[in-house]
């Protein structure tokens, strides 16, 4: 049987001019001399995950650009992946905007912190971001962390905060978000893990 | 809770299912719609003339196909198949009768009528005058993929035959018989290597992905963005001619550099996975120039090598 062969092929100019296409009597050469004014463009497909919520759509990026080092590639469409088992290829009307979400001039790029009172956002690092969350959730931790219930039962729970988490996520992801928000008494949360 | 106010409810099956693996060709448009492609193709392509005479040959094949019966033929093939030989039309089996015979003749003899080139003509007064066994011996190295034996003028022709028979084929075959566990780089109903790809357009079947087959011309779906040849998800690009219209852009493969074309039906209605394929010469030039390869010659331009 030769159900499995596997030929590879070649078209060069001075292969078209020794062609069936000259051996018929058209002008093959011509052709070939056609193709010496095009280069070639290059885009990309891409999958990736809707970011919006815990159902997780599947979406296929495109964008545009070659290799070249200093060449930033541009995402230029962005539809729903047909082959992804749970969405297989649609989108909500969020997930079909995505790609003016990538472009919004108004994306949040870095943390911005807006402090009691002012009026405008300003800058700040991770380092200082992470730093005020968890001081602001060890003080309200501190101040409201229920360890018994009227009835004098054990129930160790924290009400007032919440947690939402990534919907972007692995298992693994899905496991430590668990593992962190769980072991801290937080009841309020929701996360890929659910779905 | 709000459970009360919200009865729990099956919810409704999603609208369609997954999309068919499977699309066997429809005779009653395959060839005619190609001839007008080509049609539309030779507006714009060059030689022009070379591109009608593709027209003037597809027309031949709608002709042939009109005329062609292969009932028993199938049933013949269909109850191989049921027996454990798979693919169910593969070409080593399939035996060229009487019938493939008289599509080459009537393609010939189609053809004859129209207005080409004193070469072409010539070409198709040394297939007339072939010997059978010639002609077989020819078709036989054409599915093999071997064509220096093969007069480069005459392999379109016999090409052309192949197609009408193994559609025709595969227009009588049972979609249950074909199975969705063979490689996918080959055609699940012949064996053969893919001539391009498509992206759907259609309602049941959008944005999926299906290999047209280069002999047989059923299309089966495989993943996107995947190399059909080594299966590899890593190292895909997509290229076009730099200014052409995006339809159509060839999917290379960093790992076994292979590409496949593929035709984006959502821009262009019109595209056709065998007519395009001669249609975008450029692109194989600049490809090859660039080493990627293919795994069947351009349709209908035969290399001597």
């Amino acid at each position: 049987m030769e159900v499995n062969r596997r030929q590879f092929f070649k078209l060069s100019g001075a292969a078209l001019a020794g062609s069936s296409m000259a051996a018929l009597g058209f002008p093959a050469t011509q052709a070939a001399a056609e193709v010496r004014e095009f280069k070639l463009s290059r885009t990309t497909e891409v999958r990736n995950t809707c970011p919006y919520c815990a159902v997780a759509c599947g979406v296929i990026m495109y964008s545009l650009g070659d290799r070249a080092k200093n060449n930033r590639a541009s995402i230029v469409h962005i539809e729903g992946d047909p082959d992804h088992p749970v969405s297989r290829g649609s989108l909500c009307p969020k997930g079909a905007g995505l790609l003016d979400f990538v472009h919004s001039p108004s994306r949040v790029l870095y943390p911005e912190y807006r402090a009691p009172g002012e009026s405008s956002f300003k800058r700040v690092s991770w380092d200082w971001a992470l730093d005020r969350i968890a001081h602001l959730m060890k003080e309200d931790r501190d101040r409201n962390f229920v360890t018994k219930n009227e009835q004098g039962e054990e129930v160790n729970r924290w009400v007032t905060t919440g947690f939402l988490a990534a919907s972007a996520s692995t298992n693994e992801a899905g496991f430590l978000t668990f593992k962190t928000v769980r072991s801290l008494g937080i009841l309020g949360f929701d996360n890929q893990a659910r779905v | 809770m709000a459970e009360a106010s919200f009865p729990l409810e099956p919810q409704a099956p999603q609208p369609g299912g997954p999309a068919p693996f499977a699309r066997l060709p429809d005779l009653g448009s395959l060839f005619s719609r190609r001839a007008n492609r080509f049609d539309q193709l030779a507006l714009s392509r060059t030689p022009k003339d070379f591109f009608l005479f593709l027209s003037a040959l597809a027309h031949a094949q709608d002709s042939a196909a009109r005329g062609l019966d292969l009932l028993n033929a199938a049933a013949v093939y269909a109850a191989d198949h049921a027996a454990g030989n798979t693919p169910p039309l593969a070409a080593a089996k399939v035996r060229l009768d009487r019938s493939w015979h008289d599509v080459f003749g009537t393609i010939l003899s189609e053809l004859a009528c129209a207005s080409l080139p004193a070469q072409t003509g010539a070409a198709i007064r040394r297939g007339r005058e072939l010997d059978g066994r010639v002609a077989e011996a020819w078709a036989h190295a054409i599915l093999r993929g071997v064509y220096q034996p093969v007069d480069p003028a005459v392999a379109p022709l016999i090409a052309a035959a192949l197609q009408v028979y193994w559609a025709k084929l595969a227009s009588l075959c049972e979609l249950e018989l074909i199975s969705s566990d063979s490689p996918s780089g080959n055609c699940p109903a012949c064996g053969s290597p893919p001539v391009s790809a498509v992206i759907s357009a259609d309602p049941a079947s959008r944005g999926n992905r299906y290999l047209c087959c280069s002999l047989c011309a059923t299309q089966w779906r495989l993943a996107r963005i995947k190399c059909s040849n080594c299966e590899s998800f890593e190292g895909i690009s997509y290229y076009g001619v730099d200014g052409a219209d995006q339809a159509l852009r060839a999917e290379t493969c960093d790992q076994c550099k292979v590409y496949l074309k593929t035709l984006y039906f959502e821009k262009d209605p019109q595209l056709d996975p065998v007519a395009d394929d001669t249609g975008s010469i450029a692109l194989d030039i600049l490809l090859g120039e660039a080493g990627w390869h293919r795994v069947t010659p351009v349709s209908f331009i035969f290399t001597p090598d």
